[in-house]
């Protein structure tokens, strides 16, 4: 990957904080890192550890009690957080997209594939219902849905389905950004690989940077270019996939390695096996 | 660490025979239908020993942890509890037995605790009804211990009190209240953190060596079978399609599904590209040969079975 040109976002000293009664509680404290072009970038933590926090605030969807304190967003060079309300709107989603946690619950359960499809690409410009139907049908075959299912709800298609199309509605505007804030949690594991293959596939194909959230490492490490290790609100480690796998340098990152059976497991039954 | 011990002599403590279960959904929109949620499932559990139940979300494991703990009745087929029919537990004292012997943990920590009750509560309550002699403080706190939780702090807390862990411990706890000898753990780690997996997996399995406790462990997450269970079973589509000792199942799969379940385990030494090896049409493949119905299993090395369709 060619480093010639600046990340295309970089994080200063982001502090987010939520009121409380008493004092305000630092959910991210300081935080700085960059996210270059075409690439995975992941941060793994426990729950609690403000990887959440941080998504959300990237796109400035953060609600109170929640705020930005102090610190820096900037997107290709602009500054996310001067923009005014119709920039935002306009900046959301054509250049920085989101899967949520638990994205088979955010398609709206009353709305066939195809509204959820016209409501968005409305929301960013003028466009014909024939373009609308075209295009959802366009962008399900990419995901590997039939066209026909947009006339479906959501409670037609099974769990996996749904993720395809939270990643269907995501890619529509050709964002040069995807956050994605556990996105296979919810799926057992030939699904969620199905899925994270496709992620990659399209991601060669229409190129694009994923900031990948997760608390589950071993996935992580396999599609990640880079990961940040969170802990109390702070990256505590930044490096290289491979560096984060081989030669964990924080004792934390390495705790975090040890607590989890998936990755000893694995490693003890591939020795059975050979 | 499973440990080979193959006492063949042991009688099961649990077996289900054929077992069928059929549901039948009316929603308010649409065509009534019927869901062959378990289709002709045979499963034997040993005294002291732990079988793993894997398999995607619908693939029926529930339901069978579910129907052992009396939710559901089958349709068809039977299952046996230290060689009596669960079925034929009609009468007040056989029932209350029964329900003492096999105890449930739920996956979902947070609500299966009553959140206006404090941890006493849970625990005495369990006690004072199957074991009236020993409800006291002392009693609460000895079983506190057993789960390695605070005996001094943890009586006088709430559920919301403690960590998703923790509360998963006091579910554990209030199982060893009851003198369970048979525990169906359902996904009991699948809601809590990846930190904090792993020594929950180590308590059942302190549980299941110190207190000999039979466990059946219902899970999706083939690699966590691998560290507490003897034996595992696979089902897909509600039928076990393979079930064997879990260092043959898991270490060295036979079946097509296994072998696929096996394969998408993430191993981070094992990095995705954009081209995926043909991963995605294989899953398919594998799916629709494994959904035909099972016409017998094949013993492929002594108590390894693996379904042919």
């Amino acid at each position: 990957m060619s480093e010639s040109n600046t990340p295309l976002m970089q994080v200063k000293d982001l502090r987010v904080e939520y009121l409380t009664a008493g004092d305000p509680f630092a959910a991210v404290r300081d935080v700085s890192f960059d996210i270059h072009r075409n690439e995975v970038l992941g941060l793994a933590g426990e729950s609690g550890c403000g990887k959440s926090t941080i998504a959300y605030s990237l796109m400035r969807l953060h609600k109170p009690p929640a705020l930005i304190r102090s610190g820096d967003i900037r997107f290709e060079g602009r500054s996310v957080l001067a923009f005014d309300a119709e920039r935002l709107r306009a900046w959301r989603w054509s250049e920085v997209s989101m899967v949520f946690q638990s994205a088979m619950n955010s398609l709206n359960p009353v709305m066939s594939i195809l509204g959820q499809f016209s409501d968005m690409l409305k929301a960013h410009g003028k466009i014909s219902r024939e373009d609308i139907i075209t295009r959802t049908a366009e962008m399900l075959k990419m995901v590997g849905i039939p066209a026909e299912r947009m006339h479906a709800y959501p409670h037609q298609l099974s769990g996996g389905m749904r993720q395809r199309v939270a990643l269907a509605l995501a890619l529509t505007l050709r964002p040069k950004l995807i956050v994605m804030d556990e996105p296979t949690t919810a799926l057992d594991v030939v699904v969620q690989r199905e899925i994270l293959q496709e992620v990659l596939r399209l991601r060669e194909e229409l190129g694009f940077s994923v900031l990948f959230i997760t608390h589950d490492l071993a996935l992580m490490a396999q599609i990640s270019d880079r990961i940040g290790i969170m802990k109390g609100g702070e990256i505590i480690e930044i490096g290289s996939a491979e560096q984060i796998v081989t030669n964990p340098q924080h004792e934390y990152t390495q705790a975090l390695w040890s607590a989890m059976p998936v990755l000893e497991q694995v490693e003890e039954s591939d020795a059975h096996a050979g | 660490m499973p440990v080979e011990n193959d006492d063949l002599v042991t009688p099961d403590i649990l077996r289900l025979e054929q077992i069928n279960k059929t549901f039948h959904i009316k929603p308010v929109f649409g065509p009534a239908k019927t869901v062959k949620a378990l289709r002709n499932v045979n499963l034997s559990l040993r005294p002291g020993r732990a079988l793993a139940l894997v398999g995607e979300s619908g693939s029926g494991k529930s339901t069978v942890g579910r129907m052992i703990v009396q939710h559901h009745a089958a349709t068809s087929g039977r299952i046996l509890f230290e060689g009596s029919d669960i079925a034929e537990f009609t009468d007040r004292a056989s029932q209350s037995k029964y329900r003492q012997a096999v105890q449930m943990v739920f996956q979902d920590p947070f609500s299966s605790l009553n959140p206006a009750h404090t941890i006493r509560h849970h625990l005495q309550r369990a006690l004072r009804l199957h074991q009236p002699d020993r409800s006291d403080e002392a009693a609460v706190r000895k079983i506190l211990d057993e789960v390695e939780l605070d005996p001094n702090t943890t009586p006088d807390k709430y559920p919301h009190e403690l960590s998703g862990g923790q509360r998963q411990r006091v579910n554990f706890a209030r199982a060893l209240a009851v003198n369970a000898r048979l525990i169906v753990a359902d996904e009991p780690t699948s809601m809590l953190d990846v930190s904090i997996r792993r020594s929950v997996l180590a308590l059942m399995e302190r549980l299941k060596t110190e207190r000999g406790l039979s466990l059946l462990y219902i899970t999706h997450d083939i690699a966590t079978a691998e560290y507490l269970a003897e034996d595992t079973a696979v089902m897909f589509q509600g039928q076990v399609v393979e079930q064997g000792p879990t260092r043959d199942v898991v270490g060295a799969p036979k079946h097509s599904y296994t072998q696929l379940l096996r394969s998408a385990v993430p191993d981070p030494r094992q990095r995705l590209l954009a081209d995926d090896n043909g991963f995605s049409k294989r899953a398919k493949e594998v799916r629709e040969a494994s959904a035909r119905l099972v016409s017998g299993m094949v013993e492929q090395a002594p108590g390894h079975l693996i379904a042919q369709h």
